[in-house]
């Protein structure tokens, strides 16, 4: 049996550990109500933009260089979308196992598999393989702003309209909801655009349409700023991804802290009682001796 | 009509009802009323003016690099840079154009920094003038 004061101590150090992770939690809680701000927002924004690019593509038949598909894919870049610290429970691990399993099966197959990392964890893992990525991006949770998303983008048009990547993948973090979220691959470039479903009189209107300047410039700069804006909403929902992992793990932490300290308080009355019981015990029986 | 004003981090102006608003495009000043056929615009750097229905003041806004698409229900404009009169810093703008100036005389720039630097010009001249 440890001794009293031991326990004491552990009980001390463990009611210290609760008050950190629940202040964390909390903390991940405020931010996270930030980031799914941030999502909605731009939910809009992003709609009313895929449905322009979608009419006009299906109407003016117009095509353009980032939408072209390429037959065989020899060149991949793979953007990896981690976080910059830890204690978020499997958010970071996941996405780090997708990616190692990805560049094991793809590596073979492929002319040339290249990465780009945002966000410290996924660099680091990396970095422990002897893979480094050709770029790397850190402080995103701090800093993230539309001109951060669109400068990373601009950089990956100019690859791939360069020829040198024939096809860019992200994976992250969705966001399904504060408990849940989900590791996602998603194609980035080319960019797929949906069919629109337009019946006969919308068809009509649209041919109608006046564009100022040519439909060909409006594609291309509609294309441009969306695929910036899907930059945006990814890195915004792997941020929101990030708070809400975290915030699970920490409400865990702080379940299993309290756990801990009511079972370390039991052990300590345990050991109260029978050193008091012992005591008396040691005074009855001297008692006792002496009547004798 | 409807207005709808958005950007990738906010939503500036949903479904207001309006009377007329004039958008910066490229190639100058559009004015729309009610009725006007359908219409997809880029819009350049400048000031964009609508008209509240049922009140005759004129709100504006300084706005950059976006799209305007006119149906018959209204008027979407998607912006990437918006600034309201409030937002407006008088020094920080005058000083922002003597930076950017100074910049497009004395630095040997690419093309795309001179249209930034151009952008900006125009952008903090706009806001001077709400």
């Amino acid at each position: 049996m440890a001794n009293l004061k031991d326990i004491r101590m552990r009980i001390d150090s463990t009611k210290n550990t609760q008050q950190i992770t629940k202040a964390m939690k909390l903390v991940s809680a405020a931010k996270l109500r930030r980031a799914q701000n941030n999502i909605t927002n731009m939910r809009p924004y992003a709609i009313t933009l895929k449905k322009v690019i979608a009419n006009i593509t299906a109407t003016q038949k117009v095509s353009h260089p980032l939408m072209k598909k390429k037959d065989n894919v020899k060149n991949v870049l793979l953007i990896v979308l981690t976080s910059d610290r830890g204690l978020c429970g499997g958010f970071n691990s996941g996405i780090n196992k997708f990616a190692e399993k990805y560049y094991q099966d793809n590596k073979p197959k492929l002319a040339k598999l290249d990465f780009i990392f945002i966000g410290k964890r996924g660099l680091d893992y990396f970095a422990r393989r002897d893979i480094k990525g050709i770029q790397s991006f850190l402080k995103l949770d701090k800093e993230i702003s539309y001109d951060l998303a669109k400068g990373v983008a601009e950089n990956l048009i100019k690859f791939f309209l360069d020829g040198e990547y024939d096809e860019i993948r992200m994976v992250y973090n969705e966001f399904r909801s504060a408990i849940s979220q989900v590791v996602t691959c998603e194609t980035l470039l080319p960019i797929e655009v949906d069919k629109p479903s337009l019946d006969a009189i919308s068809r009509q209107a649209s041919n109608d349409i006046i564009f100022d300047p040519s439909p060909e410039a409006i594609v291309e700069d509609l294309l441009k700023k969306n695929f910036n804006l899907q930059m945006y909403r990814a890195m915004s929902e792997s941020v929101a991804s990030e708070h809400g992992a975290r915030m699970t793990a920490m409400e865990n932490a702080s379940n299993n802290a309290k756990e801990m300290i009511n079972r370390l308080t039991l052990t300590y009355n345990k050991a109260r009682q029978e050193k008091i019981t012992t005591e008396l015990i040691e005074i009855v029986s001297g008692a006792e001796a002496l009547k004798v | 009509m409807k207005l709808n004003v958005l950007t990738p981090e906010k939503k500036v102006l949903v479904n207001q009802e309006i009377t007329e608003i004039t958008v910066p495009v490229q190639s100058g000043e559009r004015q729309i009323l009610p009725g006007h056929v359908p219409m997809i615009a880029s819009l350049g750097t400048g000031v964009l003016k609508y008209k509240i229905a049922g009140s005759d003041i004129q709100n504006k806004f300084v706005i950059s690099w976006g799209y305007c698409e006119v149906n018959p229900e209204g008027v979407n404009i998607l912006a990437e840079f918006i600034m309201s009169k409030e937002e407006v810093n008088e020094d920080s703008a005058r000083s922002n154009i003597v930076a950017n100036k100074i910049k497009l005389v004395n630095e040997i720039l690419t093309d795309a920094d001179y249209e930034i630097a151009l952008n900006e010009i125009q952008k903090s001249e706009s806001a001077l003038t709400l």
